[in-house]
């Protein structure tokens, strides 16, 4: 019976929510508003589970003295002092100096890594294994050598290949791909319509 | 009656095309997976990913060491919300094998909305298996609802847990190169998917099995052998070759001058 009133209630949902894409009207448009709204309440009890799941994962960490503990009890104090400053105040200078001076520097840091990281992959995937890295590999050198200047003086039809490869073969894979996901898409969220798939139970 | 009539009145479609779409989209999948489920179903080509999926738990036994999975940046509610389920359906999978061979399963996630399916989800792989008291909640870790601070923690995982394999199913963007290249780096056999394009080339060169684009989406025709799913392929066939056939069409008309 649960499962059956569940099921109900999403496939309602569901069609509604769909219903307001397809057709303009007030009923609907209110509808999905309070269905959205609702939507958006659950988020914020989401992220307050959340909280409690790093909380207790980095407290289990630091009461058995695992590998790293220092810095769950780091998390974890960080943790509740942003939360608690958050909550006095959600504009309050420390919380602004913390994300500008602390949070996105380490941010940047991070994500430069991944120059190094590119060079690395690049390597790994232009060793020729099989005939799709071999294509892999050389449209990934037309493109890399056709970007350069020089590569006008070393062969003048580079960078006109170069535009090519971008302009033909890439967009067009591309665009079987989106077009591939695209139908994915929506026949996996037709199965969750018509409950042949029932993650929510 | 007036007030039934009433609700109706003052409906306008907004996308007829897509409305016509979507309808035909349903009666074809309604009618293949039915002939999926009478025992007609298609011979599901070989995607070796999914192989390499269905050993990784065998080795996660035979060594004695954990797996790992990433469901991505996406959340429930939301664009991603379908690859993000696409994720959900393999952890589905590796729970319940994970659980038969008693191989330990970490998860990870970085949008809050996802914490609760995952959990659920990994509970009752363990719950079907016979040993609902071996779940463990902490399993799933909610890493940060931020992309590089997401794949931080993931890297973390990947350097300080002795895995057998790393499962990374979901939405990812430019972020999934830093995992998966720590991962090739410490020699971990690694499972990618996703359905971006641009994070694609990174899915390719940084793990030893691509899902690339709608595979994603075939995880439970593949590995449950759900005939609903052998359906939804058929189906997702079928308008392939619809809109192939439609573009065809289109193109000869304008050569024509027709259109």
């Amino acid at each position: 019976m649960k499962k059956i009133l569940l099921s109900v209630v999403a496939v309602a949902a569901a069609v509604l929510i769909l219903l307001d894409f397809f057709f303009d009207s007030p009923v609907l448009d209110q509808a999905s508003a309070i269905l959205t709204e609702g939507a958006i309440v659950l988020a914020a009890f989401a992220m307050l589970l959340g909280l409690f799941n790093l909380l207790s994962v980095h407290a289990t960490r630091v009461r058995k003295r695992e590998k790293g503990w220092g810095y769950s009890a780091v998390l974890a104090v960080v943790l509740v002092v942003m939360v608690l400053l958050g909550i006095a105040s959600p504009s309050n200078p420390a919380v602004t100096w913390a994300f500008r001076y602390v949070y996105s520097p380490l941010q940047a840091t991070i994500f430069s890594l991944l120059a190094f990281f590119v060079a690395s992959a690049a390597y790994r995937a232009f060793r020729i294994r099989s005939w799709e890295s071999a294509l892999f590999a050389l449209a990934g050198l037309i493109v890399l050598i056709g970007q350069v200047p020089i590569s006008r003086y070393l062969w003048d039809q580079l960078p006109v290949i170069k535009d090519w490869v971008l302009a033909v073969p890439a967009t067009a894979g591309a665009r079987g791909l989106l077009l591939g996901a695209a139908i994915g898409t929506v026949i996996a969220g037709l199965r969750l319509l018509l409950c042949m798939d029932r993650p929510y139970l | 009656m007036n007030a039934v009539s009433s609700l109706f009145t003052g409906w306008t479609i907004t996308d007829p095309t897509a409305l016509v779409v979507l309808l035909a989209s349903l009666v074809l999948l309604i009618a293949l997976a039915a002939r999926a489920r009478a025992g007609h179903g298609a011979k599901l080509r070989r995607i070796p990913a999914f192989d390499a999926i269905k050993q990784a738990v065998g080795q996660a036994a035979e060594l004695g060491r954990p797996l790992h999975v990433a469901l991505g940046v996406g959340g429930i509610g939301k664009q991603a919300t379908l690859e993000t389920l696409a994720g959900v359906e393999v952890l589905e999978y590796l729970a319940y094998q994970a659980a038969l061979c008693d191989a330990p399963l970490s998860v990870s996630v970085a949008d809050p909305t996802v914490l609760p399916t995952a959990q659920e989800t990994l509970y009752r792989g363990y719950e079907q298996a016979g040993y609902p008291d071996e779940y463990d909640s902490r399993r799933v870790q909610l890493l940060a609802p931020d992309n590089v601070a997401y794949a931080a923690g993931v890297m973390t995982t990947l350097h300080q847990q002795n895995l057998a394999a790393n499962v990374m199913v979901g939405t990812f963007g430019d972020e999934f190169l830093l995992m998966g290249e720590t991962g090739a780096r410490r020699g971990i056999p690694q499972i990618g998917g996703t359905t971006n394009p641009q994070t694609l080339p990174f899915v390719y060169a940084s793990t030893d099995h691509a899902l690339l684009g709608e595979e994603i989406f075939a995880a439970g025709a593949y590995l449950r052998q759900d005939r609903n799913h052998v359906g939804g392929l058929m189906a997702a066939d079928v308008a392939r070759l619809g809109i192939l056939g439609a573009a065809i069409v289109v193109i000869i008309l304008r050569t024509l001058g027709i259109l």
